[in-house]
């Protein structure tokens, strides 16, 4: 896990965020799905095939979505009619943004939340994205939401940390500017944040990206293989996969797809947009 | 005084004993018993569980006696922590073994976790599922729970337009 991961995408001034796809929200809730399996009721021994879908009650539905983060949500939401509904519930996205954007959501108070939700209620997964990708923005626009964000994420923090403490190449502009960074860096964050707000935006924007692709990739690749591998975010925003140990060609197509899907999905819940492309070697 | 154990029956006719620290761990059985002070030499109706279910949830039980009890009502101050406590790990290596059942089972222990609501049981089976869930395509999760595929072409078309999902995973 090097400095240069990211670090092409980090220097270079390159806008390779999201393209003007501005149509992909428009999701509307699909009036000729039927309501009818919202509400079964459970029975005592569920053993037939199918079971699973018709057995459990609302709530406990709920409560399992909840540990899903918004990729699985809406996968799980092409599964079946019942889990089309289920994915569309209001509270869950609400809470998923929440938690995603809690050190700025937490300052909400309990009644503007349900003011909130209520407007949220007609497409609950539209509003998610809007929001989403408003605090995309805002926090690659202010020092000082951007300031907090770093703070606020100790696994961000500690990349960046890194990243500064190993930079050597470059121009002698940059090293010296790294010089500079890395002197503030470990006494006031929100100060350095601040100071060279272009650097932790580059940063911001490529760490999150390449920290939920190569988590991505960690859950795909099979563990007990002793297989290397690391994630390059190149200079173009493309992120390359180099694993050391040959992996069958079935094993490689499916992890190349799974990203392939995590990767539009994530552009298309308003995060920025970047290639997966496999290199032939 | 109460007795130390609590006898129940189970929905196929068993009787068992259970600790009262046990029973107490089900916030179900727990307000019976409040509900029963002095009244309670005659074995609590269970008429959704099983005793094979049963017998697995005092087994969880017995793991976890000594737990911490779970922090009721985090207030907004805590809001930011409860948010970000929220992933699906388990930790617990004796949960990890106990979740690994089969599907039939984890179902059933799930159903019997939150009819008697017993939290942190509850808690765990969703995790599990929510974890057999992730990163599986649809058509992975139809295979895996036995879920019968109902949506229509079309809605399946519109799904797959909004979500800008790849060609090949229907």
């Amino acid at each position: 896990m090097g400095a240069n991961q990211f670090r092409g995408g980090l220097l270079s001034p390159k806008e390779h965020r999201r393209s003007s796809s501005g149509s992909s929200g428009s999701r509307k809730s699909s009036p000729s799905l039927p309501q009818r399996k919202l509400r079964n009721s459970s029975r005592a021994s569920p053993n037939r095939s199918n079971s699973f879908s018709s057995v459990f009650p609302h709530e406990v539905f709920m409560k399992m979505l909840s540990f899903l983060d918004a990729e699985d949500l809406c996968r799980v939401g092409r599964v079946s009619n019942l889990f089309h509904l289920l994915s569309q519930d209001t509270t869950l996205w609400y809470d998923l943004l929440l938690k995603d954007y809690s050190h700025r959501l937490n300052y909400v108070t309990q009644e503007e939340r349900d003011k909130r939700m209520t407007s949220w209620q007609a497409s609950p997964l539209t509003s998610y994205i809007r929001e989403r990708r408003r605090f995309f923005d805002i926090n690659l626009k202010s020092p000082d939401y951007l300031a907090i964000y770093v703070i606020d994420h100790p696994e961000f923090n500690m990349v960046l940390t890194d990243t500064i403490n190993s930079e050597e190449s470059g121009s002698d502009i940059e090293r010296a500017s790294f010089r500079r960074l890395r002197q503030t860096w470990s006494t006031n964050i929100a100060e350095s944040v601040k100071r060279n707000f272009d650097f932790v935006r580059e940063a911001y924007h490529n760490i999150v990206l390449w920290k939920t692709l190569s988590d991505k990739v960690k859950e795909l690749v099979p563990q007990q293989s002793g297989v290397r591998y690391e994630c390059v975010l190149d200079d173009d925003g493309e992120l390359i996969l180099d694993i050391t140990n040959r992996l069958d060609e079935k094993t490689m197509e499916h992890i190349l797809n799974q990203l392939k899907e995590n990767v539009e999905l994530l552009t298309f819940l308003g995060g920025p947009k970047f290639n997966v492309r496999r290199i032939q070697s | 005084m109460a007795s130390e154990s609590i006898s129940v029956t189970t929905s196929d006719d068993q009787t068992i004993q259970l600790s009262r620290k046990h029973a107490q761990m089900s916030q179900t059985i727990n307000s019976m018993l409040e509900d029963s002070v002095g009244a309670d030499q005659e074995a609590i109706p269970l008429p959704n569980v099983s005793s094979e279910v049963l017998k697995k949830v005092i087994d969880w039980c017995t793991h976890h006696e000594n737990d911490p009890a779970p922090v009721e009502k985090v207030k907004k101050l805590n809001k930011k922590r409860e948010y970000k406590a929220k992933n699906s790990t388990i930790s617990d290596e004796w949960d990890k073994n106990f979740v690994n059942a089969e599907l039939r089972v984890i179902v059933d222990i799930l159903l019997a976790a939150n009819y008697l609501d017993v939290k942190g049981l509850f808690e765990l089976m969703c995790k599990h599922i929510a974890n057999e869930l992730k990163g599986k395509t649809p058509d992975q999760i139809r295979e895996r729970f036995g879920i019968q595929d109902d949506l229509t072409e079309e809605d399946k078309a519109a799904m797959r337009k909004a979500w800008g999902a790849t060609k090949n995973d229907s």
